[in-house]
């Protein structure tokens, strides 16, 4: 595969918090290759560091955080030539070259729309703003693409909505608002980090047919972080599962869904609600809970939590293995673990 | 597990309170600023109790030696009429710290109540209140104190705690309304109501706990801050009588040009008096901040 | 906002009669009689025979509440009545509420642009060298009296460097009154400000840094726009509010600090004129200046309440 298919790829990716004088790793050696015009599914547990993730490839981490990788290629494709970003030589955080990318090449569409605009500033010129930044575009001629913007994510009566202030926005129309920043420059990746979290279940489902359209008709690459596996099933072409901070699996959408091969990726998927369960079955859960980040032991970080836990699970960390092309697991029972555990596959 | 469950929740709970209590200590010991400003309260509390009780002559003008410099026999001078500032700087720190301890604890055990009240109840009993304390606020609280001297026409001990605990419940009563009005919705509260148990109960018994460490915060930054206030109105010559030292009585004496420009130990000890312990007290509650407030943890 | 600015002014009407209902009962309680406050001494003692007459005249007699109405009504005409010594109080109050307006509205001005200034720089560049100074400053501005400040002001400034006088507003021999007022208020000023630079500097930073957390910051972040139009456009304006309010609040802590600095540097403003009164039971002086404070006080809050509305559009558009 070359730059021309691969939009973002990651390699390493490891993220430490320090805070009173102790190291706390957050993301540890995560890598994930993204392909163009795909969507990537970003799942797992709150606190597993799914966003830290993404805020760290965009460099938005405050200053107790440190982002290292052995790589993080963005491959910006212009009128067919592709052009590498390496953004992990990129020294300032918000220094031009990182503020050249946000908006044009790359975005993000953030959790919660309820704060994610500033109660200050017309709706209109919030979305404006970048436009004005990376277009140098007047204030009128501005306006008209914010226009074509709200009718495109319906919004209904753009032509008054625009003038209003976020206050006056319900939360499906404030996250509208949201993605029209992050669509108006026209980028080529977005990363939505939970887009639906905070929304009601219907409003839930048109956003992420927004979203879906967007990848789908317009060609866009999406990372969505969510830890909802039925969003996942409708809308991912790959996942990437995530704990405690590493991947542990990740795949195509039928790799990890069909040939599931981790343990974590298993419990995930068996405590999904289903409609029609049957009577008497329970639903299952996960036994325990996410450790403390800060004080993890040694191995695989989900062995307490396993029942297939054994001693060699212990002690060092686990490597990736790759148990088919493009399909890798961090479990050392990768090549028994399905057969073992006897179980039939779990559909969505 | 059943086995392990014989532990009752009792000792469960003395147990974790204990062990709550000790990593509060630590927490508390690590934070230098907050213990030094402990250790110099405690040390100049000390100093100065101890100066009460073996009786330093802080009253006797010795005319002879007025506005004498620093010396071994008058360690930090004497004043404007030969009295031992030493003396006076001691037996002063005892009226100040009184009366910066006792208005903290009475204007904080007021506003408490009355925020109690307030938020707890809500409604026409809130809005009297609240109006009330915005009344007291309109006016610069020195202002209301200056009024109230006026009012009272004399200047004494007594008038000067009723003026500040009087003009300063207002702060505490803001908090603790506020913290009432957010906690009254919880779960925990509703749950007690339905309970049946009565209102004070669930006032006192079941919300106040958990208000307890603003209110202890905020009480020890207000001795700072009356200490303070009485140090201003004793400087403008309406506070205590003359009689009575406190370090802002003892500072009065720097209105005048003279004493600033030729005798500066007049007010170099009493102000760094106050500015030591002051500054000590407000260690002392950030790092009782650090500690208490439940929302850092 | 008209109709905000209306209300708000609206309701100031009830609040400034209440205030002066309370401040004038409470002096009653002292027991003075008023007619020396409202006969000229010249008058009253060309009329000494005829005193029972006067009060008959001048309702002395009358209720207390009828005596109050005609006092308010009195001042709400511009006559305030005369002081113990026999000055017209409007004539007092003419020459020294300028003064005081100089003192505080300097003050306040000077320590909001500097507090909010190194607020704001210490929160963008945290644990930076102005951060630091200024955390260091803060806690030191809180613990020193402003008086002390002010004194040692005076000492280093006056006496020792002999740069600034130490003490009044208006030299008589002096030939440019704009040096003039400088050098007289150079120093009073100065300590205000220190005592309030403390605690808004203190408050600013921490509003800023909290403003600097929030998701709408890294929205504006993720559209590529320059720091400093993130810092002053989205996070500056948000921060305004509360520094706006505390503002607000410290405003009677301002005025309470101008009349003991006023007291420091025998500066004839009103401050000094109430502790005065105070001193020498001028009870109608105590009456009309504690009521020019607390009106102040009160257009203080106002001017706050409409800045807060043009920051806010929540406000603005009346929830």
């Amino acid at each position: 595969m070359d730059n021309k298919e691969i939009i973002l790829d990651v390699k390493n990716l490891c993220t430490t918090f320090v805070s009173d004088q102790k190291e706390i790793r957050i993301v540890k050696n995560v890598s994930f290759q993204l392909k163009r015009g795909s969507a990537l599914a970003v799942v797992g547990e709150s606190g597993c560091g799914k966003s830290v993730t993404m805020n760290s490839i965009m460099r938005f981490l405050g200053r107790n955080a440190r982002v290292t990788a052995d790589s993080i290629q963005y491959n910006a494709l212009r009128d067919g030539k592709v052009t590498e970003y390496h953004l992990e030589s990129i020294k300032k955080p918000h220094g031009p070259e990182m503020r050249s990318l946000r908006g044009p090449e790359m975005s993000m569409v953030f959790q919660d729309p309820m704060s994610s605009l500033n109660p200050v500033y017309k709706v209109g010129d919030q979305v404006a703003e970048s436009l004005i930044q990376h277009f140098h575009l007047k204030k009128a001629e501005a306006r008209q693409r914010v226009l074509e913007m709200f009718r495109k994510l319906g919004i209904p009566d753009p032509e008054e909505r625009i003038d209003c202030y976020p206050h006056q926005f319900s939360g499906g129309m404030k996250q509208r608002v949201v993605i029209a920043i992050a669509m108006i420059c026209n980028p080529e990746l977005i990363i939505c980090d939970e887009p639906t979290t905070a929304l009601d279940v219907t409003i839930q489902a048109q956003i992420m047919e927004l979203l879906k359209d967007m990848q789908v008709k317009d060609g866009k690459s999406i990372i969505l972080i969510t830890h909802n596996m039925g969003l996942v099933a409708e809308m991912a072409d790959e996942v990437c599962v995530m704990y405690m901070g590493r991947v542990v699996e990740f795949g195509s959408l039928e790799d990890v869904f069909d040939r599931t091969s981790h343990p974590y990726t298993k419990a995930l998927l068996r405590s999904v609600p289903v409609l029609g369960l049957a009577d008497g079955q329970k639903l299952e859960t996960i036994p325990g809970s996410t450790p403390n980040p800060a004080d993890l032991k040694p191995g695989c970080e989900f062995a307490d939590r396993c029942e297939f836990a054994c001693d060699k699970c212990r002690g060092k960390d686990i490597p990736a293995y790759e148990i088919s092309p493009g399909h890798r697991v961090r479990c050392v029972l990768y090549d028994t673990y399905p057969r073992a555990a006897g179980e039939e596959e779990v559909g969505i | 597990m059943g086995n392990q469950a014989t532990v009752s929740i009792k000792e469960q709970n003395k147990s974790a309170a204990s062990s709550l209590l000790k990593k509060n200590i630590r927490k508390f010991l690590n934070n230098k600023l907050a213990v030094l400003g402990l250790l110099v309260v405690v040390i100049m509390l000390v100093a100065c109790v101890v100066g009460a009780i073996i009786g330093v002559d802080f009253s006797t003008p010795h005319l002879d030696q007025m506005k004498s410099a620093p010396s071994g026999t008058y360690l930090f001078g004497t004043d404007t009429i030969g009295r031992d500032l030493l003396s006076r700087v001691l037996i002063g720190g005892c009226y100040s710290i009184f009366i910066g301890v006792f208005c903290a604890v009475v204007s904080s055990v007021i506003g408490a109540a009355l925020g109690a009240v307030a938020g707890y109840f809500g409604g026409k009993v809130d809005a009297v209140i609240v109006r009330i304390s915005e009344l007291f606020q309109a006016f610069p609280q020195l202002v209301l104190v200056m009024m109230l001297v006026a009012i009272l026409n004399q200047r004494g001990l007594g008038n000067l705690l009723f003026i500040f605990v009087v003009t300063g419940w207002m702060t505490t009563f803001r908090m603790v309304r506020n913290e009432y009005m957010s906690l009254k919705n919880e779960t925990y509260v509703k749950v007690c109501e339905a309970f049946g148990m009565s209102r004070s109960n669930v006032m006192f018994k079941q919300i106040l706990p958990n208000v307890m460490s603003p209110i202890i915060v905020s009480t020890t930054t207000n001795v700072a801050y009356f200490i303070l206030q009485e140090a201003s109105l004793s400087f403008i010559g309406l506070g205590v009588q003359d009689s009575t030292p406190t370090w802002g009585n003892i500072l009065n004496a720097a209105k005048s040009l003279q004493v600033v420009t030729e005798s500066w130990w007049i007010w170099v000890f009493p102000g760094l008096a106050i500015t030591l312990f002051v500054l000590a007290i407000n260690f002392l509650g950030d790092g009782l901040r650090d500690v208490l407030d439940a929302k850092q943890q | 906002m008209l109709k905000f600015i209306l209300k708000k002014l609206l309701l100031m009407i009830p609040m400034l009669i209440v205030i002066s209902f309370i401040v004038y009962f409470g002096l009653q309680l002292t027991g003075i009689d008023p007619i020396n406050s409202m006969v000229s001494p010249e008058v009253l003692s060309a009329n000494a025979d005829r005193i029972d007459e006067l009060r008959e005249e001048l309702g002395l007699n009358d209720p207390l509440i009828v005596q109050y109405g005609r006092w308010l009504g009195g001042i709400l005409t511009g006559d305030l009545g005369y002081g113990l010594d026999g000055t017209p109080i409007a004539r007092t109050i003419a020459t020294r509420l300028p003064y005081t307006l100089e003192l505080a509205g300097y003050s306040l001005i000077l320590s909001a642009i500097i507090g909010i200034g190194i607020g704001i720089i210490s929160a963008i560049r945290q644990n930076g060298v102005i951060d630091y100074v200024g955390r260091v400053l803060a806690v030191l501005g809180q613990a020193v009296p402003q008086f002390l400040v002010g004194i040692l002001m005076i000492w280093i400034f006056s006496i020792k460097l002999g740069w600034f006088p130490a003490s009044n507003r208006v030299d008589p021999m002096a030939t440019n009154a704009f040096v003039d007022a400088f050098l007289h208020l150079f120093l009073p000023v100065a300590t205000l400000t220190i005592g309030m630079v403390a605690v808004l500097m203190r408050y600013a930073r921490n509003t800023m840094l909290d403003v600097l957390n929030s998701d709408y910051i890294k929205t504006a972040r993720s559209k590529g726009i320059p720091e400093w139009k993130v810092y002053l456009k989205h996070g500056f304006r948000n921060a305004m509010k509360p520094v706006l309010v505390i503002l607000m609040f410290r405003i009677p802590t301002l005025i309470g600090g101008s009349v003991v600095i006023e007291s420091v540097f025998s500066y004839p403003g009103i401050g000094t004129t109430m502790t005065n009164a105070i001193t020498s039971n001028d009870y109608p002086v105590v009456m009309v200046t504690t009521l020019i404070i607390a009106a102040t006080m009160l257009v203080c809050s106002f001017m706050v309440d409409v800045l807060n509305a043009l920051l806010d559009p929540r406000v603005r558009l009346g929830e």
